[in-house]
């Protein structure tokens, strides 16, 4: 018997049973199309949040004070000059001096966490930011004494609920380093876009809620003039390496050496790694989805040749090798594993954009994951398969006419 | 044609031996028309799965058309049985989910004979049998009797050397019995080798010789 009319008689005897060759496809759908449905949001987060926080971030590095270090002294503390230091070289596009402040705030009966960090005059040349609403500080504004701050847009929403925001208040608390609690209450000049936020409910779950407040005005509130970081960009990233080495010579040429820590921007990276565990988690999950949908594979056809052993018996009385029942059990396996991985990857499609509407974020389906999907199938369709094909084909022709 | 020397076929069941056949000798020529009789236990079903390459002798040697088959693999004996025998069960044995048709070309699937090649053959095997006009329809939309010819014609349409009938006519009423029995004539008149397994005189007598077994052993053979 050729390979074409066993797929032939694959094909009839699955059609005779159409309700239990659905149910038993139905596993590999639901698992390839988890898979395919998971891969595709997954990598539709990955592309959408990340790629504009990738792009800003290309050539940007911090310098940092190592204030654990045992050698560390007073001297060795950053200070603006540094980043004036810094930015005075010609390679650099700018140097931000930096502080930030973690703080607690009521919003809407929960403690949610506001992450402040200062601004400089034009530091949107190392961080730029799109302002949907109002503006930026103006130059006048870093050296004047009125409070005022811009915040994220995702944050904006959850405080004023769709209203516009410029003009308000919010109002921060905080304990300086004397444990003295206090709070201030701030105007909002402008409304500026989450550079890793994303509106749907799924990006929130990383998205922080942003306060950008001028340098001296957030060191006054901190109770504290000392700089966390220096964040610069350099023109060609290519140089980053070299200008990152030269920096370090020129901080440590009056200071204790091995104090700065000078590192690549990172947090996309970390971000993005993050994101690929809880992917690899989730597809996890759905490859042991599709492992048990194999187990139903085998399940069925174990059940099948029970039931059809009359049928072989008599197939082989009339000349069926054991290689010919054996290719026809094996050809129903892979053609229900088969059709099932085609479907489940239809399915998985219409799904994840389906899913991509509700959570605002386009899935994007890889080639890649198609095929390996289709792939595992039908590997299952014949890992599992092989056990009750081989038990068909193994039976005694005469035991095999004598049953009912 | 079918040469069986000092065959025995033993059942052993862990401690427990059964010996279905002791010793047998016996030849059936070609064109013979050979009726296998005994009463149950007495080992002529053990004979027939022999005859038919469905099982192994124990011990002896069974020629085939000059072929030793008592030795050869299960592959070699599905050939052997696809290409020289044709079996009819008393229970029909036909695959319930594909047509008259379909059931008759399937020996000649396993043949490797191409598909046209396969209807062509089928429906001569079919009108042989007088069923000419039922070819497309399922088992359970025949009479027994029309079954027992579908089953005749599958068993024919391979050219086999020999066709093996096991109680032909076992679930048939009379009226078909007889028609069957009339097919097996005919067939055996333009020259196939019959061997017919049955417990009933009446139907032994159609043939023309008769072997009796009885506790594994041969105790007659007489020619009619």
């Amino acid at each position: 018997m050729n390979l074409i009319e066993g797929i032939k008689s694959a094909f009839k005897s699955l059609y005779i049973n159409k309700m239990r060759s659905a149910l038993t496809m139905l596993g590999i759908i639901i698992g390839i199309s988890s898979v395919i449905l998971m891969s595709g949001i997954g990598n539709g987060i990955q592309s959408t949040i990340l790629s504009d926080m990738k792009n800003s971030s290309i050539g940007n590095f911090s310098v940092e004070a190592d204030m654990e270090n045992k050698k560390y002294k007073d001297r060795d503390k950053l200070k603006i000059s540094d980043a004036e230091l810094i930015a005075k070289d010609p390679r650099i596009v700018g140097a931000n001096p930096e502080t930030t402040q973690y703080i607690r705030y009521k919003l809407n009966e929960n403690d949610v966490w506001i992450y402040i960090v200062s601004s400089t005059y034009g530091g949107e040349k190392v961080f730029p930011l799109t302002f949907l609403e109002g503006r930026s500080f103006t130059k006048k504004e870093y050296s004047e004494d009125r409070p005022l701050i811009t915040i994220d847009h995702l944050f904006a929403k959850e405080l004023f609920k769709g209203k516009s925001a410029i003009g308000k208040t919010l109002t921060l608390k905080t304990v300086d380093s004397n444990n003295i609690a206090k709070q201030k209450t701030y105007y909002i000049v402008g409304v500026f876009k989450n550079p890793t936020g994303s509106d749907s409910p799924v990006g929130s779950l990383f998205t922080q809620k942003l306060v950008f407040m001028p340098l001296n005005k957030l060191m006054k509130f901190k109770g504290s003039n000392a700089l966390d970081t220096i964040n610069a960009k350099v023109k060609d990233s290519s140089q980053l390496d070299d200008v990152m080495k030269d920096i370090k010579e020129k901080l440590e040429l009056s200071r204790t050496k091995d104090i700065y820590k000078i590192k690549k921007s990172d947090e996309v990276d970390s971000f993005s790694k993050i994101l690929d565990k809880i992917q690899l988690f989730v597809l996890a999950v759905a490859f042991i989805s599709l492992f048990v949908g194999g187990i139903g594979i085998m399940n069925i056809m174990l059940a099948s040749v029970t039931e059809r052993i009359k049928e072989i018996g008599i197939r082989k009385a009339i000349g069926a090798r054991n290689r010919d029942i054996l290719t026809q059990f094996l050809i129903e396996s892979i053609f229900l594993s088969v059709v099932g991985g085609i479907l489940g990857v239809i399915i998985g499609i219409c799904l994840g954009n389906l899913v991509g509407i509700l959570i605002k974020i386009p899935p994007v389906f890889t080639l890649k994951i198609i095929i390996i999907s289709v792939g595992v199938s039908s590997f299952i369709g014949i890992a599992f398969g092989v056990v009750p094909a081989r038990k068909a084909s193994l039976l005694n022709p005469i035991d095999a006419l004598r049953s009912d | 044609m079918i040469n069986i020397k000092d065959m025995r076929k033993v059942y052993s069941n862990g401690k427990l031996e059964l010996e279905a056949i002791k010793k047998v000798n016996f030849h059936i020529k070609k064109g013979e028309f050979v009726a296998i009789m005994g009463p149950s236990g007495s080992g002529k079903s053990t004979i027939m799965n022999i005859l038919g390459c469905l099982d192994k002798p124990t011990s002896g040697e069974y020629y085939l058309d000059g072929v030793n088959v008592s030795h050869l693999d299960d592959d070699d004996l599905s050939k052997i049985r696809n290409d020289k025998i044709g079996f009819v069960f008393q229970s029909f044995n036909l695959l319930s989910k594909l047509t008259a048709l379909e059931n008759v070309t399937l020996p000649l699937v396993y043949a490797g004979i191409r598909k046209k090649e396969r209807i062509k053959k089928a429906k001569k095997a079919l009108e042989s049998v007088g069923l000419s006009d039922r070819i497309h329809h399922l088992p359970n939309e025949l009479s027994g009797g029309q079954r027992q010819r579908v089953a005749i014609a599958r068993a024919l349409v391979n050219e086999p050397s020999i066709i093996m009938a096991d109680e032909p006519t076992g679930n048939l009423d009379s009226k078909s019995e007889e028609e069957i029995l009339e097919i097996f004539k005919g067939l055996n008149k333009n020259g196939t080798t019959i061997a017919m397994v049955t417990h009933e005189p009446n139907i032994a007598d159609h043939c023309k010789r008769i072997i009796r077994f009885k506790d594994g052993e041969l105790v007659g053979d007489e020619r009619l």
